[in-house]
């Protein structure tokens, strides 16, 4: 009994304590899920913000502020006290505290940039060099001078002269082993350097640098029309202009005689009067436009005596035969068929062997040409042009299936045809096979006479070999033409097209064109299901590559859209349609930053951006910590924070006041603003720095934000802006763009190789690569050639630099070294360069 | 070894001489043209009836073995036949002619014409009487006059010529003149847009009605040899939006809306495309330069607006 009693005291202690703990204990389970899936829920990601600062206005900041009035106003003598008043209480500064104001090179270039005057201007900046002492603000100046467009001109122009030297000193010097000078035999370097400088003095193009400079010449003389420099630019401008039209012109005369050569006279024609519209003196363009107009009028005098009626022979057909030939006259005039078959068919019997029979069967190749059925039309006539004993109609019947117009297939044939030999030719000759062969063998034989056949004969081989490779891989030549042909025939003679829709699908797989590759087997009924199957998933995968490569959202959009509307079966089609979700998740909207960015540009969410604590960004979980896909600024009132968390990344979003959003906004352009400064003398005149994809809206700030106006009811514009626009592509809650470090916007180039460069010529081959800066070198090249294999570095002469930029190839090769000397040419790498072709 | 080397030569010099052989073939495949003249009646409609395709909706009108338009060809081919053969086989050439201005749309002559071949007494007579009948009724619609006071009445009056015309459609189905009447029904419809687009500013939402206008064009006369030319059309009408866009709101002010000038410049580029997707087309060139020269606006107004 005693024993039972314990029992139960000892049950109803454990129920007792298990009643007091069960709660406790679900209580702590319940915490733990909600950390789990909810692991920040009192964590405030934001730090305090900091009090404006004071400002209390002493006589430097009154000087100041009445020195950007006197800029804004254009009182330029205030200016320049204002000017002597800082410089003065600078230098009493320093001379008192050593510490200045640090105002006076702003007020310096409030002064200088009133200067009209453009030799006083860039004086002044000069002089501004030996006072600045802020890097930025030198780096400013100095891209002042640097973008000042007759310096610039100049540089162009000496970098032109240089590069036309150096070319030709190059083409000497690369035959010129200054090691083997005692022993050398520079015949055959002579006749190389030779040949190559006429093949490079034949060139009509005008260097870029050229264009480049003349541009820049023409905005000098808008910009300072009262230069006294200017009767001397406009000499120049002269005479670039004479060079450039007749650069252009003779581009234009290439491609009239290219037409030419194609008897296209109507392009020739064409191409010879735009030539004559640039350089209305060009002979050339004058001649050949003579000389189309000739072979026009020839053409024209020709098409006349064919539309006129040729008298008939002699021995004309009888009478009792013409009577015969009446019904069929009728049929054809009516279009008759089943009768212009009939009459033709009896005619053909009646007079089997005669003229009257072989125009009976043209007439029944007229009747099925009636009916659509081209192809049979064709093989009668065909039986016609092989007749001998008609030569009148033999004839017509010739020039009839000769005339492309009427012959589609036949065109379409020799287009193929002539694709085909295009490729021989190519792989045979490749391109400019005379010149090349011409470079090649210019030296050989004359230091070896026929002997130095075997070598340019190898050489040969080994374009061969170059240019099978190139057509195997992708093949130059372009398929436009067979495909024009094609889709002609097509066009005109669907119903007989069968086997011309394959052979289009075939070269449109061959140019990567799988929709239209598709769309062809499909209409030729003769493509397996795999092969089409195939195609599909690879036109599937070009999309999603496409969507890849793209920046803009819309087009991400469109490409997966296509993917998931017109290749719904194909493997891609999963992945697009992940993606497009993954689009539309809010974490992916708005305006991302990541985390690295963030790091590289703390302004932006330091105490003066959107005031996030700066242990986000320590590595240290235990207190909160960023993920690497950082924040995004939805909408304007909301940030979505990424933290990493031991359970992966989770979200959170904040709701932030107007001031901070402002406050961000601000801190964006004045990053943006500081970055572009940095870059400001190593990028072109007027081109964008700053950070990259930064939305317009954001940069034009309130200029941005215009206010409503009422609805007048005329709503033009609004119809255009709804047509065809993407469903995501404006965001509705905002801002729509990443910004990303370089390294991971393209990740490609943390393991960039230096540009590589490779040879495989006649006679050796090479490859040489770019050194990284630091090194001693800037080439490093390695390859064979007609001596021996040879290992090189190319290395600048430092006495030479800044003097002559001559660089030294110092090659080593088995038992000996040799060395090249190399005038440095210099390469356009300004932007825009399309509007300099 | 040297044998290796010089037999190789010889190869590599065989191979030379066969591409230098094949590259003057080439060249040969593309000869000139040959013309050879009719010499008799026969001959001429032969060439006339082989190319005259009935569907001119469709296919442009076909050029003959001289290169030009074989209707044309036909009529100067026939009056060389009857100045050379006056008074012989007047009923043929009569009626030739009159199937050669109908496709040319110059129904004043292929009526005199028809009506010429129709008092002769022979196998023409029932054809070119019927087809003098339905020319007529062609002329009917054409002859119909339009109001020149009130607009509304002027497109009244043209979607009234639209459903004539398509019911002369439906009459004349499968034959030459349902591609007649199908080609002056587009020539209407093509007119409506035109008036449209010329008096948009005095219509409330002018564009709107020109772009809904456009789109019924290229919807309803897909099949239509001039198809690609109206998306030409359609894309211009785009990028003139675009340059009144332009000229109504500076592009260096702030009033200028960067995205709404791209959404017009966009809509013209999508029609541009599609046609400079098309091969064997001559608009493809055309189509080629105007999204050069949109590329080349675009960027413009960019670097304007930045």
């Amino acid at each position: 009994m005693r024993r039972n009693y314990k029992r139960a005291l000892a049950l109803l202690c454990l129920l007792g304590w298990l009643g007091w703990a069960g709660p406790a204990l679900a209580q702590d389970n319940q915490d733990l899920f909600d950390r789990i899936l909810n692991p920040l829920p009192e964590f405030d990601p934001f730090d305090k913000p900091l009090a404006a600062p004071q400002y209390f206005p002493d006589d430097v900041d009154k000087r100041a502020r009445g020195a950007m009035i006197d800029a804004l106003t254009q009182k330029n003598e205030n200016l320049a006290d204002g000017l002597k008043f800082f410089t003065e209480r600078d230098a009493q500064l320093k001379k008192e505290r050593g510490a200045t104001t640090g105002l006076t090179d702003q007020v310096r270039d409030l002064y200088n940039n009133t200067i009209e005057d453009r030799e006083r201007y860039l004086e002044a900046q000069n002089k501004a060099l030996s006072f600045v002492s802020s890097p930025q603000h030198k780096q400013l100046i100095e891209s002042r001078i640097k973008n000042d467009d007759l310096n610039q001109a100049h540089d162009q122009l000496k970098k032109s002269a240089t590069n036309k030297w150096g070319g030709m000193l190059n083409r000497m010097l690369s035959a010129m082993d200054l090691a083997n000078i005692v022993t050398g035999n520079y015949t055959g370097a002579a006749v190389d350097s030779a040949v190559q400088q006429i093949v490079a003095m034949s060139s009509s193009d005008m260097p870029i640098e050229e264009r480049r400079a003349l541009a820049l010449l023409n905005e000098h003389l808008k910009r300072y029309p009262d230069d006294p420099k200017n009767p001397e630019i406009r000499k120049q401008i002269d005479a670039l202009e004479k060079r450039k039209r007749r650069a252009l012109a003779q581009k234009q005369l290439d491609k009239a005689e290219e037409a030419l050569k194609k008897k296209n006279l109507t392009q020739a024609e064409f191409y010879y009067q735009v030539a004559a519209a640039i350089d209305p003196l060009s002979r050339a363009a004058e001649a050949g436009l003579d000389q189309v107009k000739q072979r026009a009028q020839a053409e024209e005098q020709e098409r006349k005596k064919a539309l006129a009626v040729a008298a008939p022979p002699r021995q004309g057909v009888n009478a009792a035969e013409q009577r015969d030939m009446n019904e069929l006259l009728y049929a054809l005039t009516l279009r008759d068929q089943e009768k212009i078959q009939s009459e033709a068919a009896a005619l053909e019997k009646k007079y089997r062997g005669t003229a009257t029979a072989a125009s009976a069967r043209d007439a029944a190749a007229v009747g099925l040409e009636i009916k659509g059925r081209h192809e049979e039309a064709k093989k009668l006539l065909q039986q016609v042009a092989d007749a001998s004993n008609a030569p009148h109609e033999r004839q017509r019947a010739q020039a009839l299936l000769q005339n492309p117009e009427y012959n589609l297939l036949d065109s379409f044939e020799r287009a193929r045809t002539q694709h085909t030999l295009d490729t021989v030719k190519f792989v045979l000759l490749g391109d400019d096979f005379l010149k090349k062969n011409l470079l090649l063998a210019a030296g050989p034989l004359v230091t070896a006479g026929p002997a130095g056949a075997v070598s340019v004969a190898a050489a040969n081989v080994m374009i061969v070999g170059t240019n099978l490779l190139q057509v195997l891989t992708n093949n130059p030549i372009s398929y436009q033409n067979v495909i024009d042909k094609g889709v002609d025939y097509i066009r005109n003679h669907p119903e007989s097209a069968t086997d011309v829709y394959e052979v289009l699908a075939g070269v449109y797989e061959d140019t990567g064109m799988y929709d239209k590759a598709i769309a062809y087997y499909e209409m030729s009924g003769k493509a397996p299901e795999k092969k089409l199957a195939d195609l599909k998933e690879k036109a599937a995968k070009d999309l999603l590559q496409a969507a890849s490569k793209s920046t803009e959202r819309s087009s991400q959009e469109y490409y997966l859209k296509q993917i998931l509307d017109n290749y719904a079966d194909s493997s891609a089609a999963k992945e697009a349609n992940q993606r497009l979700a993954r689009m539309t998740k809010l974490e992916n909207q708005g305006l991302r930053m990541t985390k690295k960015f963030l790091m590289e540009n703390p302004e932006l969410y330091g105490a003066q951006g959107l005031g996030l604590k700066p242990s986000l960004f320590d590595g240290n979980l235990s207190n909160m910590e960023l993920a690497d896909k950082g924040v995004s600024v939805i909408g304007d009132n909301e940030v979505l924070v990424n933290f990493q968390t031991p359970w992966g990344v989770r979200t959170q979003v904040y709701r932030i006041n107007d001031e901070t959003n402002d406050r961000f906004q601000m801190a964006v352009r004045q990053r943006n603003y500081d970055l572009a400064l940095a870059s400001v003398d190593t990028r072109p005149k007027g081109t964008e720095g700053g950070i990259k994809n930064v939305p317009r809206t954001l940069l034009a700030g309130t200029l941005a934000k215009k206010p409503s106006t009422p609805d007048t009811g005329e709503s033009t514009f609004t119809f255009m802006r709804e047509f065809g626009s993407s469903s995501t592509a404006i965001n509705p809650r905002g801002l729509d763009a990443q910004f990303q470090t370089e390294a991971e916007r393209d990740p490609t180039t943390r393991y960039k190789l230096p540009p590589l460069q490779g040879n495989i010529s006649a006679t050796h081959f090479d490859i040489s690569g770019g050194l990284p800066a630091g090194l001693w070198g800037d080439k490093l090249m390695l390859g064979t050639d007609q001596g021996s294999p040879f290992a090189g570095v190319q290395v600048p002469i430092p006495l030479l630099q800044g003097f002559i930029p001559v660089d030294f190839m110092v090659q080593g090769r088995p038992g000996r070294f040799s060395l090249f000397p190399k005038i440095r040419l210099s390469q356009d790498k300004g932007n825009d360069q399309e509007l300099y072709r | 070894m040297e044998f290796n080397i010089q037999h190789s030569t010889f190869k590599i010099s065989s191979v030379l001489v066969l591409a230098v052989f094949l590259s003057a073939c080439s060249s040969r495949l593309a000869g000139e043209r040959q013309y050879v003249p009719a010499q008799n009646l026969m001959d001429i409609v032969k060439d006339f009836q082989r190319l005259a395709r009935d569907d001119v909706y469709r296919f442009p009108i076909a050029k003959d073995v001289t290169g030009v338009n074989v209707m044309k060809a036909t009529l100067v081919r026939l009056d060389d036949y009857e100045r050379k053969n006056p008074r012989q086989f007047t009923d043929i050439i009569q009626f030739s002619r009159g199937i050669a201005y109908e496709r040319l749309r110059e129904y004043d002559q292929a009526l005199a014409n028809y009506r010429k071949a129709a008092e002769v007494n022979g196998t023409l007579r029932p054809e070119a009487t019927k087809n003098i009948e339905t020319l007529e009724s062609f002329k009917t619609i054409l002859d119909q006059p339009l109001s020149a006071d009130d607009p509304f009445d002027y497109i009244k009056g043209l979607d009234e010529k639209v459903n004539a015309w398509n019911e002369l459609v439906r009459k004349h189905q499968g034959t030459a003149y349902e591609y007649l009447a199908r080609v002056e029904e587009e020539k209407i419809d093509r007119a409506k847009v035109a008036f449209v687009e010329l008096n948009r500013y005095r219509l409330t939402d002018g564009n709107q009605l020109t772009i809904l206008a456009y789109s019924q064009l290229v919807t309803k006369h897909r099949q239509s040899k001039n198809y690609y030319r109206y998306l030409l059309d359609f894309g211009d009408f785009y990028v003139r939006l675009a340059g009144e866009y332009i000229a109504q709101n500076d592009p260096e002010g702030l009033a200028f809306e960067l995205g709404a000038y791209e959404q017009l410049a966009k809509s013209a580029l999508r029609f541009y495309t599609e046609v400079a997707d098309v091969d064997g087309i001559v608009e493809k060139v055309e189509a080629q330069g105007k999204i050069e020269a949109l590329r080349g606006q675009t960027e413009k107004i960019r670097r304007l607006s930045r």
